[in-house]
């Protein structure tokens, strides 16, 4: 079923700015790393194939603006995402601290199928500097608090786990791509979605 | 100077007098802004309070008596909770009396014709001697026939109607106006355009109309004068000849420093003095290089003249003397910035600074409609030569820039044709006007300059000129395109120069903006532009990705700030359907969403419970 098509998985990167989230995409895309730093405006992609579980994908990387300055358009590429990517820096407490308002919010923009089981990955980045704030250990128990997400402690400068992390995220959001893809079967999903939404916005009423 | 609609018969009495202002001179020419103001009130509704006009005292004209028993009683009552003295309570008691007065009439000659009306001030008799001459109804202007057609004439004023008019008559009794006022309108035609007269019922705004009408007057009187260098500049004796020697030159440019250190800092008169200090350094410096040869450079007054080379094939007058250059054996220069044209021997002594420094400097067209303050404002002089003028030299007749609002005489105003921008701004009036040639160039030079800010000047236009109103929506959706289009390596190809002209922040307008949406042809160009920009941004997977989802329905449609569909939260940018936000009550989901969190940290911060955001107990 998969084989005959193409697979293209869509990663949104998403952190507080400065914490490297460009960095990160382009080690990984370009293999190449900078110590300025420039501002993303908006948002931007770039795209890089890779090989998992011997099936070819196209991994179609999406890099967002952390400051809210740059956040001046809107955020209509969530919608479809196969996985989403949440960078803090680990010398910095606030980055850390600000993840769950960034899983709220893409949750809710995004509004997957299945919200609790989204594959979400957490990257620590900037482990190669010495001024560490939050520990391992810290981080990987929140990430256990919330349904075992994934946790890596990456460098973008160093290259330091780059190329595992986004190995996980491929293949989590490729297990995401097929779930999607069994649903999208069946002849009537919009009204399957329609429904599925639905709920999510009374859930969404109950909330405010 | 008057518009057509002041010429036509109907408005003839209405514009002899109208600003209730006392003849005093000095305050006159002191203040144009203050004129502004008691101009606005005097004129609504004909000198009638508007409470009046809006309470329906109105009876028709064949009111039976009850009728107009009824209307005195419900005018006496409107008396007495007028407030004393007020203009309100004068004319509530000048229609109680018409009121008396056509009831007495009623009671008279029941079913006949009144012989006697008395209504707005007015006190009309019917007309029994037929006149000679053809008369005209002053009401709508249709010829009496005096013969078939009975009339009434105001004996005060003289206003003559048919009979069927004189019920609905508009204009007040001339007579009782000016006895009241007692004396003239002292301003040079007083035109504020047809926005403060409120051609468009739609949008009617008192409090802003007079606000904004004052505020425009600003610029002019400060900058026109003396052709806008500084007095003291002009008075000191800086000035040499033009065969002035290397050591004249030299001892100017000691003369000048040391005025500069005197002067005042950041002030008009420093910033012109240095400009005169560059000008003669670069004297100086031409005096060294090419001794006793033809200047090919001069830097005088703003203007950076050039000698002219190539000898055009249409006759050229010079800017300064008028008169013709004989380009095969006269020498002539031309200014590259502002265009000016003088003969060699004429460059030195001209009066004109550069038009295209005193327009950037300005950065605005003047904005009302020929501010004219009289000769005597001019001291009788040219504004631009200073040569006398008065109205009785015929050989040399002032002649009015309707531009500037100023007198010039005939060697600086050609009586060349311009459309007036503050006419087009405020009255939308394309008609070409006499304008010195101080005003062509400052026009010519910058038509294509975004120099109007229509939406200050006069927000009104908007709802009366309707292409202009759809350019300025597609303005803004252009604004937002640009957004996308910047940020994209494909769509920035799209960036025509006319959309970076139209697609900025500053939604200002160029004459020839202007000029285009009256034709037409503006509003054709945006269509296109727009739908071509439209179908990239929906279609470009980049793009498309920077639109908007609406949290409130969750349907997968991407929505645009440029979409008339859909509404932005003016607070944290996200967008919704126009139903959709209807039906949430106009709250923003997300503004909700960030409220709620701020207060849940702020009570974590407190009590240190952590409801929602667990997080924290990972961090300390």
């Amino acid at each position: 079923m998969s084989s005959r098509k193409k697979v293209l998985l869509k990663v949104i990167i998403l952190g507080d700015s400065g914490v490297g989230k460009t960095s990160l995409m382009n080690q990984f895309v370009n293999k190449k790393f900078s110590n300025q730093y420039k501002a993303t405006i908006g948002a931007d992609f770039l795209t890089k194939e890779v090989i998992v579980d011997d099936r070819i994908v196209t991994m179609q990387i999406w890099d967002t603006a952390g400051q809210e300055r740059f956040q001046s358009l809107g955020v209509a590429f969530y919608r479809g995402a196969d996985c989403c990517v949440l960078v803090f820096d680990v010398t910095a407490p606030n980055t850390f601290k600000s993840l769950e308002s960034w899983r709220d919010e893409f949750l809710i923009q995004a509004s997957p199928r299945d919200p609790d089981n989204f594959p979400f990955v957490i990257l620590g980045n900037k482990v190669d500097l010495e001024n560490r704030a939050v520990s391992a250990k810290r981080a990987q128990q929140w990430c256990q608090s919330k349904n075992d997400i994934p946790y890596f402690e990456t460098s973008a400068k160093e290259a330091v786990n780059v190329e595992l992390a986004f190995q996980t995220i491929a293949r989590n959001a490729l297990a995401q791509e097929t779930e999607a893809e069994l649903y999208n079967e069946f002849p009537d999903q919009i009204k399957l979605n329609a429904n599925d939404n639905g709920r999510n916005r009374d859930g969404d009423n109950c909330a405010c | 100077m008057a518009t057509t609609l002041n010429d036509s018969p109907k408005y003839r009495n209405s514009l002899i007098c109208c600003s209730p202002r006392s003849v005093d001179v000095t305050s006159r020419s002191s203040s144009s802004t203050s004129g502004c103001v008691s101009a606005d009130e005097s004129y609504d509704s004909n000198y009638i309070p508007k409470s009046i006009a809006n309470k329906k005292l109105k009876i028709h004209s064949s009111a039976t008596k009850e009728e107009v028993e009824k209307a005195i009683n419900q005018c006496k009552e409107l008396v007495l909770n007028s407030p004393q003295c007020s203009d309100e309570r004068k004319w509530l008691v000048r229609y109680l009396v018409e009121l008396r007065l056509r009831l007495e009439d009623l009671k008279e000659n029941d079913g006949q014709l009144r012989s006697r009306v008395a209504i707005k001030g007015h006190h009309f008799e019917q007309q029994t001697t037929t006149s000679n001459r053809k008369q005209y109804c002053d009401h709508c202007s249709g010829v009496i026939w005096s013969i078939v057609q009975s009339s009434y004439i105001c004996k005060d004023c003289g206003y003559i109607c048919h009979y069927k008019c004189v019920d609905d008559i508009c204009r007040v009794c001339a007579h009782v106006v000016m006895t009241e006022k007692g004396q003239f309108e002292m301003n040079i035609c007083p035109e504020k355009g047809l926005a403060a007269q409120e051609y468009n019922p739609r949008s009617v705004d008192v409090t802003s109309r007079s606000s904004s009408s004052t505020s425009g007057c600003v610029s002019a009187d400060e900058s026109y004068d003396s052709n806008y260098i500084p007095k003291s500049i002009a008075n000191k004796k800086l000035k040499i000849h033009s065969s002035a020697t290397k050591e004249e030159v030299e001892k100017a440019i000691n003369q000048c420093k040391e005025l500069v250190l005197n002067s005042p800092q950041c002030s008009d008169e420093r910033k012109w003095l240095v400009r005169y200090l560059v000008e003669l350094r670069l004297r100086l410096e031409d005096l060294k290089e090419n001794d006793g040869q033809l200047r090919s450079r001069v830097a005088i007054k703003g203007h950076h003249f050039e000698q002219q080379t190539t000898t055009s094939n249409r006759k050229q007058y010079c800017d300064h003397c008028s008169g013709v250059i004989w380009s095969i054996v006269q020498s002539s220069y031309i200014c590259k910035d502002c265009g000016y044209i003088c003969h060699y021997k004429c460059v030195d002594d001209i009066c004109r600074v550069c038009a295209h420094v005193v327009m950037t400097e300005k950065g605005q067209f003047e904005m009302n409609i020929c501010p004219e303050k009289g000769l005597a404002a001019q001291e009788y002089k040219c504004a631009e030569c200073n040569t006398p003028l008065t109205f009785k030299d015929s050989w040399n007749e002032p002649r009015l820039c309707d531009y500037t609002g100023m007198y010039f005489c005939g060697t600086c105003h050609w009586n060349d044709l311009s459309p007036i921008p503050a006419r087009v701004v405020h009255n939308w009036d394309w008609e070409k006007r006499y304008i010195s040639r101080l005003a062509y160039q400052m026009l010519t030079l910058s038509w294509s300059r975004p120099y109007i800010d229509v939406e200050n000047v006069n927000s009104k236009l908007f709802s009366f000129i309707a292409e202009l109103e759809w350019v300025h929506k597609m303005r803004k959706d252009l604004e937002w395109m640009k957004r996308y289009l910047c940020a994209c390596s494909e769509g920035s190809n799209l960036l025509s120069p006319l959309f970076v002209q139209l697609g900025d922040v500053n939604r200002k307008y160029s004459m020839s903006h202007l000029q285009a949406i009256n034709d037409g042809s503006l509003e054709t160009q945006l269509t296109e532009l727009t739908e071509v920009c439209r179908l990239h941004i929906t279609n470009c997977s980049l793009c498309s990705g920077k639109g908007y989802l609406c949290e409130v329905c969750g349907n997968n449609e991407v929505l645009y700030p440029f979409d008339s569909g859909a509404i932005m939260c003016d607070k944290c940018n996200s967008m919704y359907h126009r139903g959709c936000w209807l039906r949430k009550g106009q709250n923003c989901l997300k503004c909700l969403r960030l409220g709620e969190r701020k207060k849940n940290i702020n009570t974590t911060d407190d009590v240190d419970t952590n409801l929602e955001y667990d997080i924290d107990k990972f961090v300390k």
